[in-house]
C-alpha cells in the first residue's frame, strides 16, 4: 500500500482495538433473585419485555435518580425504560388519571403515624393511582382504627405495611432528611422530624447578629395561596402558622401538638367526642375569638364550593365525607359551638392522632366578616384580621413578606422575635449566596451540588417523608407481582442515597419513614 | 488552437479565495475533524456513555476517566463526544432550515414590498407572538417525541429573525441602480431576487447563520430540560453545560463538568465562525 | 410619516387580536389543566372550581367572555396565584424588566456597534481578532453559565458587588445590584451585535462611494461614522427589534440567578402551570412590544437610507 495510507490504516487498527467496553461487576444476591423472578414471569434476561416509561416531574434530583434506575434495570435485568419528565401540573394530572407506567411520588406525612402513609393505598384513597387493592389490607387498616389498645394497633399497622410491601404496588427509594442552614446567632431553633419551627421563640444573639434584630428567612417559592383552607404546601404552612392560631399548634422542640387557643380538652369514653375549652383571645381588630369562628371556618374548609383540594383531611370528622361528595350540607359537619368558648367535635371513630391533624392549616380559624367583605383577598396586608403571633405588613409577590409582632395576640409577651422577613427566592444557589453574604440568615434547601458540606451551621435530621415510585398495576406486564418485585429488587438504593443524594438520606425498604414508625 | 485559459465560475473563484484564507481553511478542517470525532471517539473509548459507576461519581479527571465523571458516575469524555453528535446535528439541521426559509421569505418580502410585504411581515409578527413552548408541546403530543421533530421545530423558530435581517438588507439594495438596470433589461423579478439580491446579502446572512447555531443548541438544551427534547441517557453539549452550571458553587469546584463540554462548544463555534467569516470574505463580490 | 404610523398602529392592534385569539386556542388545546394540583381533587370540588373559573363552559363562550374582559380592561384573575389579578401581577414585574432590559439593550448596542466598527475598520488585523474573540466568548458562554461565574468571581470571591437582588432605592449601594445582571444579560447581545455590525460595515466599506469619500480626503472617523455606519448598521437594526422585545420582557435565567422580580419568570411559570389568563397577559405584552419595536425598526430603515420609502 502507498506510504500515505499506511499510517492511516495503523491508526484505524489502533482505534478499533481499544473499543472494549467496561465489563459489569458481579451481581449481588438481590439482583440474582430479581433475574430469577423476571425469568419466571416469562422475560428471561429481559427478552421480550416491552419498553416502559418512567415518569417524573422536572427536577435535577429526580432526573439523576431516574437515570440511575434506568441504567440499573438495563445492566441488571436487560430491561429498557424510557425516561420522561413533565412539568409538575401536567405530571400530576397524568398520575391522577392513571396515564403512566411507573411514576415518581413522594409523600410528606402531615402527622407522625404509620396511618398517614398507609391510608394512601386504601381502596377509597384518592392518592392511590396504582390500581392495587387488597381486602386483607383494608381489613388490617380498619382493625387498627377499631382497637383502643396501642400494641394491637401497632401490630395491625405493621402487618398492613407488610401486606403492602409484599404486593409491591410501589418501590420506595429513600426516606427524606430535613436540611437547614442557620446562622449561629439564631437561637431557639430545634431540629425536628416535622421540620416545623415556630419563630416566636427565636432570638438573635451573639457576634454578627443583625443590629436591627430582624430575622431573614428564605421560604422558597411563592405559595399559591394564603387561604388556610386552600394552602396545601409546606411553604404556605410556614407562613400561616405565624399569622393564625388553631386549637393546638406544633411546639418548637418536636413539632408535637401543644395547647394553643384551646388550653384544655375532654375526650369521651369512646374517643369520638372531643370538647375543647378555648382561652380568652382576640382577633387583631379587637373582636373576640369564639368557638363560632371555628365552626364557620371548618364548615367553609370542607365546603366543596371553597375549592379546597385538602378537604379529605377532615374525613376524621363526622359528616365530612358526605359533604365533600356534595351529598350533604356543610352545616352537618360534626362540629358545634356549645357556647362562646366551648367547641364540641364529633369524630367518625376513635382517632389517636387527632391532635396532630388539628395542627394542619385546614383547621385554622378565619375571621368571618373579613372573608365576607374581601373574598379571595382576605389575607392581604391591610385587609387581613388574624389571631396569631404576627401580622403581615408587606406582601411583595415573589420577593418577600414582612411580619411584625401582633400586639393583640393572646400571649404577646411570649413572642420574643419582634419582626422577621420571609424571602421568596426560588433558586437555591442564589439563596445560598445571599446566606453567605449575610443577607439571609436561614435556608431550608441546599443545592444538590454541595448538600454534603457538613458545616457547623448545616443541620440535618430525619424528616417525615418518603420518596418512592408507583407502578401502574393495570398495565401489562406490571400486573404480574413477580415483575414488580424483580424491578424493585434490581434497584440499589444504598448507592443512590450514598452517591447521588449525598445528603444523609436513608435508603428505604418500607413506605413508613422512621419518624412515623411506632415503637 | 487550444484555449490555454479556462474560464472559471464565480463559485469556483470564491472557493479558491476561501482556500487561500489560511485561518478559514484550517478552521474548516478542524471543524470537520471535530464533527468526525463525535462519531469515532465514543466507538473507540473503553467506556460506554451509559455505564454508571455510582461510587465514582463527580470525580475529577484521572487515569481511568480522562475528563472526570458526572453526578451519575458516567465518563464525561465519552458523553462529551456523544453530546457533540446531537449538538452538531441540531445546529446543522436547524440552521439549514432557518436559512432556507428565512432567506427566501425575507428576500421576497423586502423586494416586492407593498401589500405582500405588509402581510408577510405581519404574519412573522404573529409567529413571534405565539407561545413557542405550547406549540412544541402540541407538536410533541401529535407527532410523538422524535429527534427529527425537535430539529425541525427549532429551525422553524429561528428563521424569523433571519428573514427580518434579509428583508432589511434587500430594502436598501433594491434602490440601487443596478436593479433599475436589470429591470430595464427585462429581467424577471424572480431572477433579480435570486441572482442579484441574494448573492449581495450573503455577508450578514452567513454571519447570522453562524450565530443561529449556538442559539439553537441552547434552545435545544432548554427544551430537553423541560422534557420536550432529548432524554436520558442521550445528552448534548447544551445539556452537559447546563448540568455543569448547576453544579457551580463557591464550595465545591466541579470544574470539569463545565470546562470540557464548554470548551468543545466554544471550539466548534470558533471554527464555525472563522469558516463563516472566510466564506463571507470569499463571496464578497466587491472585494477584488 | 403620520399616515404610516397610523396604518402600522392599526395593523398592530389587528395583529394583537389575532395573536391573542390564537394564543387562547393553542393554550387550551395543549395537554394539561390548571386544576391539577398535588392532591387529587374530589369530583364535587373539581366541578365547583371549573364553574368558578368558567372552565366548564364551551370553549367559544370562554373565548368571548375573555374578549369582553379585555375590551373593558379586565384582564382576569390568575389561576395560579389565587385572588390576584393578572394586571397587578404583570405590570410591576414588567416595569422591573423594562428597566433591566433598557440598560442591557443600550449597553449591548453601544458596545456592540463600537466593537464591530473597530473590527471592520481594522479588518484582519489585531484589533479585529481580539474583538472577534471577545465576541466569540460572548456567543459560546450561555447566560446560565456566565451569571454564576460572574457572581462567583465578583460577589463571592472578591466581594465587590452584591450577590443578587433588585435595587430598593437609588442609593449607590443598591444600584450596584444592577451591574452583574445587566452584564450577564447584555454580553451575548453585545457579541451578536458586534458581529453583525462588522459584517454589515465590511460590506459597505468596500463600496465605491466609500472609496470616493476617502479619495476626497475625509478623515477615517468621518468616513466610518458619517458615511459607512448609516448603511452598515442595517443588519443590526433588523436584529435589534426582536432583541429589544426579548430583552425588555425579561430573561428567565437572569431573573432566577439574581432573584429579580421581573416578567420573564411569569412567562415560564404561567406556561408550566397552565395559568391561562397569565399566559395571555404575558404573551400580549411581549407581542405588543414586538410590534412597537418592529414599527420603530422600519422607521429607522427609512431614516438611515432615504431611498427606502415608508409604505
Amino acid at each position: 500500500m502507498s506510504s500515505s495510507a499506511r499510517p492511516l490504516v495503523l491508526a484505524v487498527a489502533l482505534l478499533a482495538g481499544c473499543g472494549r467496553k467496561d465489563s459489569p461487576p458481579p451481581a449481588p444476591p438481590e439482583v440474582l433473585e430479581a433475574r430469577k423472578l423476571l425469568a419466571e414471569a416469562g422475560f428471561p434476561g429481559g427478552v421480550g419485555f416491552p419498553t416502559l416509561e418512567l415518569l417524573y416531574n422536572t427536577d435535577e434530583y429526580h432526573q439523576k435518580i431516574a437515570a440511575a434506575i434506568q441504567e440499573m434495570w438495563r445492566v441488571n435485568l436487560g430491561v429498557a425504560v424510557d425516561l420522561r419528565n413533565l412539568e409538575f401540573p401536567i405530571f400530576m394530572g397524568m398520575v391522577h388519571r392513571g396515564e403512566f407506567d411507573i411514576a415518581r411520588q413522594a409523600y410528606v406525612g402531615e402527622y407522625a403515624d404509620p396511618y398517614a402513609f398507609l391510608e394512601l393505598f386504601s381502596a377509597d384513597s384518592r392518592s392511590n393511582s396504582t390500581g392495587w387493592q387488597s381486602p386483607r389490607y383494608e381489613e388490617l387498616l380498619a382493625s387498627s382504627e377499631a382497637t383502643s389498645d396501642p400494641s394491637r394497633r401497632r401490630e395491625a399497622l405493621e402487618q398492613a405495611e407488610r401486606v403492602l410491601l409484599d404486593g409491591v404496588p410501589l418501590f420506595p427509594i429513600f426516606h427524606y432528611v430535613a436540611h437547614n442552614m442557620i446562622k449561629p446567632f439564631v437561637k431557639g431553633v430545634f431540629p425536628n422530624t416535622r421540620d416545623i419551627h415556630p419563630l416566636q421563640g427565636v432570638t438573635l444573639e451573639g457576634a454578627n447578629a443583625p443590629k436591627d434584630g430582624v430575622l431573614i428567612f428564605n421560604g422558597g417559592a411563592e405559595p399559591r395561596s394564603l387561604d388556610p383552607a386552600l394552602s396545601q404546601d409546606v411553604g404556605g404552612y410556614k407562613i400561616l402558622m405565624h399569622l393564625l392560631e388553631g386549637l393546638v399548634m406544633p411546639d418548637a422542640k418536636e413539632g408535637a401538638p401543644q395547647p394553643a387557643l384551646a388550653d384544655r380538652w375532654d375526650v369521651s369514653e369512646d374517643g369520638r367526642t372531643w370538647t375543647f375549652h378555648l382561652r380568652e383571645a382576640k382577633w387583631s381588630n379587637g373582636d373576640p375569638v369564639t368557638a363560632g369562628d371555628f365552626v364557620y371556618s371548618w364548615r367553609r374548609a370542607v365546603d366543596p364550593k371553597t375549592g379546597s383540594g385538602y378537604s379529605h383531611r377532615m374525613y376524621a370528622l363526622r359528616g365530612a365525607r358526605e359533604i365533600v361528595k356534595g351529598d350533604a350540607d356543610p352545616s352537618t359537619l360534626g362540629v358545634r359551638a356549645l357556647d362562646e368558648r366551648t367547641l364540641e367535635v364529633s369524630l367518625v371513630r376513635r382517632t389517636p392522632y387527632f391532635l396532630q391533624i388539628l395542627c394542619i392549616n385546614l383547621f385554622f380559624p378565619v375571621h368571618r366578616a373579613t372573608v365576607e367583605k374581601h373574598g379571595a383577598r382576605f389575607m392581604e396586608p391591610g385587609n387581613a384580621v388574624v389571631n396569631g403571633p404576627y401580622v403581615m405588613t408587606e406582601w411583595s409577590l415573589k420577593k418577600r413578606k414582612v411580619f411584625v409582632r401582633n400586639p393583640a395576640y393572646r400571649a404577646v409577651d411570649e413572642v420574643k422575635l419582634a419582626k422577621f422577613i420571609f424571602l421568596a427566592v426560588e433558586n437555591a444557589d442564589t439563596a445560598f449566596n445571599l446566606y453567605e453574604g449575610g443577607q439571609c440568615h436561614w435556608l431550608f434547601r441546599i443545592p444538590l451540588a454541595y448538600v454534603d458540606i457538613r458545616r457547623a451551621d448545616h443541620w440535618v435530621n430525619p424528616y417525615n417523608a418518603t420518596y418512592f415510585y408507583a407502578f401502574n398495576t393495570r398495565k401489562k406486564p406490571l400486573d404480574d407481582g413477580r415483575v414488580r418485585k424483580a424491578l424493585s429488587l434490581a434497584v440499589d438504593r444504598e448507592k443512590i442515597a450514598k452517591y447521588i443524594l449525598r445528603g444523609g438520606e436513608t435508603p428505604a425498604t418500607r413506605l413508613v419513614p422512621p419518624p412515623s414508625q411506632l415503637r | 488552437m487550444e484555449l490555454a485559459i479556462q474560464g472559471r465560475s464565480p463559485t469556483q473563484l470564491a472557493l479558491g479565495r476561501f482556500r487561500k484564507n489560511r485561518r478559514a481553511w484550517i478552521s474548516f478542517w478542524l471543524l470537520l475533524v471535530l464533527g468526525l470525532s463525535t462519531v469515532v471517539v465514543p466507538w473507540s473509548t473503553s467506556h460506554d456513555f451509559r455505564t454508571q459507576t455510582l461510587e465514582r461519581s463527580k470525580e475529577a479527571p484521572n487515569g481511568t476517566y480522562w475528563m472526570g465523571t458526572d453526578a451519575n458516575g458516567r465518563d464525561l469524555m465519552v458523553r462529551t463526544f456523544m453530546g457533540g453528535r446531537i449538538s452538531f446535528a441540531v445546529g446543522l439541521l436547524a440552521t439549514v432550515i432557518s436559512l432556507a426559509i428565512g432567506v427566501a421569505y425575507g428576500a421576497i418580502a423586502g423586494f416586492i414590498r407593498g401589500k405582500t410585504d405588509t402581510l408577510m411581515m405581519r404574519f412573522v409578527d404573529v409567529l413571534y407572538g405565539l407561545p413557542h413552548m405550547f406549540l412544541v408541546i402540541i407538536a410533541m403530543a401529535i407527532f410523538g417525541k422524535t429527534f427529527l421533530l425537535v430539529f425541525i421545530i427549532l429551525g422553524c423558530f429561528s428563521w424569523m429573525t433571519m428573514a427580518r435581517i434579509v428583508r432589511g438588507q434587500v430594502l436598501s439594495l433594491r434602490e440601487k441602480e443596478f436593479v433599475e438596470a436589470a429591470r430595464a433589461l427585462g429581467v424577471s423579478t424572480g431572477s433579480i431576487i435570486s441572482r442579484h439580491m441574494i448573492p449581495n446579502i450573503l455577508g450578514p446572512v452567513i454571519v447570522y447563520a453562524t450565530l443561529t447555531v449556538p442559539s439553537v443548541m441552547l434552545q435545544e438544551s432548554f427544551l430537553s430540560f423541560l422534557g420536550l427534547g432529548i432524554s436520558e441517557p442521550q445528552t448534548s453539549w447544551g445539556v452537559l453545560i447546563n448540568e455543569g452550571a448547576n453544579s457551580l458553587n463557591p464550595i465545591r469546584v466541579y470544574w470539569w463538568l463545565v470546562v470540557f463540554p464548554g470548551s468543545f462548544l466554544a471550539l466548534t463555534l470558533f471554527t464555525l465562525n472563522s469558516v463563516g467569516d472566510g466564506l463571507r470574505d470569499a463571496f464578497d463580490v466587491q472585494q477584488r | 410619516m403620520l399616515a404610516f404610523l397610523a396604518k402600522r398602529v392599526a395593523g398592530g392592534i389587528l395583529t394583537l387580536f389575532v395573536i391573542g385569539s390564537l394564543c387562547f386556542f393553542i393554550t387550551r388545546f395543549a395537554p394539561g389543566s390548571p386544576l391539577t394540583g398535588e392532591k387529587k381533587l374530589p369530583p364535587e370540588v373539581l366541578r365547583n372550581l371549573e364553574r368558578a373559573y368558567n372552565l366548564d363552559q364551551p370553549i367559544v363562550t370562554q373565548y368571548l367572555h375573555q374578549l369582553k374582559g379585555y375590551l373593558t380592561g379586565d384582564f382576569g384573575l390568575s389561576f395560579r396565584y389565587l385572588g390576584k389579578r393578572v394586571d397587578e401581577l404583570i405590570f410591576p414585574s414588567f416595569a422591573t424588566s423594562v428597566y433591566l432590559g433598557a440598560l442591557g439593550f443600550c449597553l449591548a448596542m453601544l458596545q456592540g456597534v463600537a466593537i464591530g466598527v473597530l473590527a471592520a475598520a481594522r479588518h484582519n488585523r489585531v484589533p479585529d481578532y481580539v474583538s472577534m474573540s471577545f465576541a466569540l466568548a460572548g456567543i459560546s458562554i450561555p447566560n446560565f453559565l456566565l451569571g454564576p461565574l460572574l457572581v462567583m468571581a465578583f460577589a463571592l470571591w472578591r466581594q465587590w458587588l452584591p450577590v443578587a437582588g433588585w435595587p430598593e432605592d437609588l442609593s449607590a449601594g443598591e444600584l450596584l445590584k444592577l451591574v452583574l445582571p445587566v452584564t450577564t444579560l447584555s454580553l451575548v447581545h453585545t457579541a451578536y451585535i458586534s458581529r453583525l455590525t462588522r459584517a454589515g460595515m465590511m460590506d459597505v466599506l468596500s463600496r465605491d462611494y466609500i472609496r470616493t469619500a476617502r479619495a476626497k480626503g475625509l478623515s477615517e472617523s468621518a468616513v466610518l461614522l458619517r458615511h459607512a455606519l448609516k448603511n452598515g448598521i442595517t443588519p443590526v437594526v433588523s436584529y435589534a427589534g426582536p432583541m429589544a422585545a426579548y430583552v425588555f420582557t425579561g430573561s428567565v435565567v437572569v431573573e432566577k440567578i439574581f432573584a429579580i422580580p421581573g416578567m420573564g419568570q411569569h412567562f415560564v411559570d404561567s406556561s408550566l402551570a397552565r395559568d391561562y389568563p397569565m399566559i395571555m397577559g404575558t404573551m400580549l405584552v411581549y407581542s405588543a412590544l414586538i410590534i412597537v419595536f418592529n414599527i420603530l425598526v422600519d422607521v429607522a430603515y427609512s431614516l438611515l437610507d432615504p431611498r427606502v420609502r415608508l409604505t
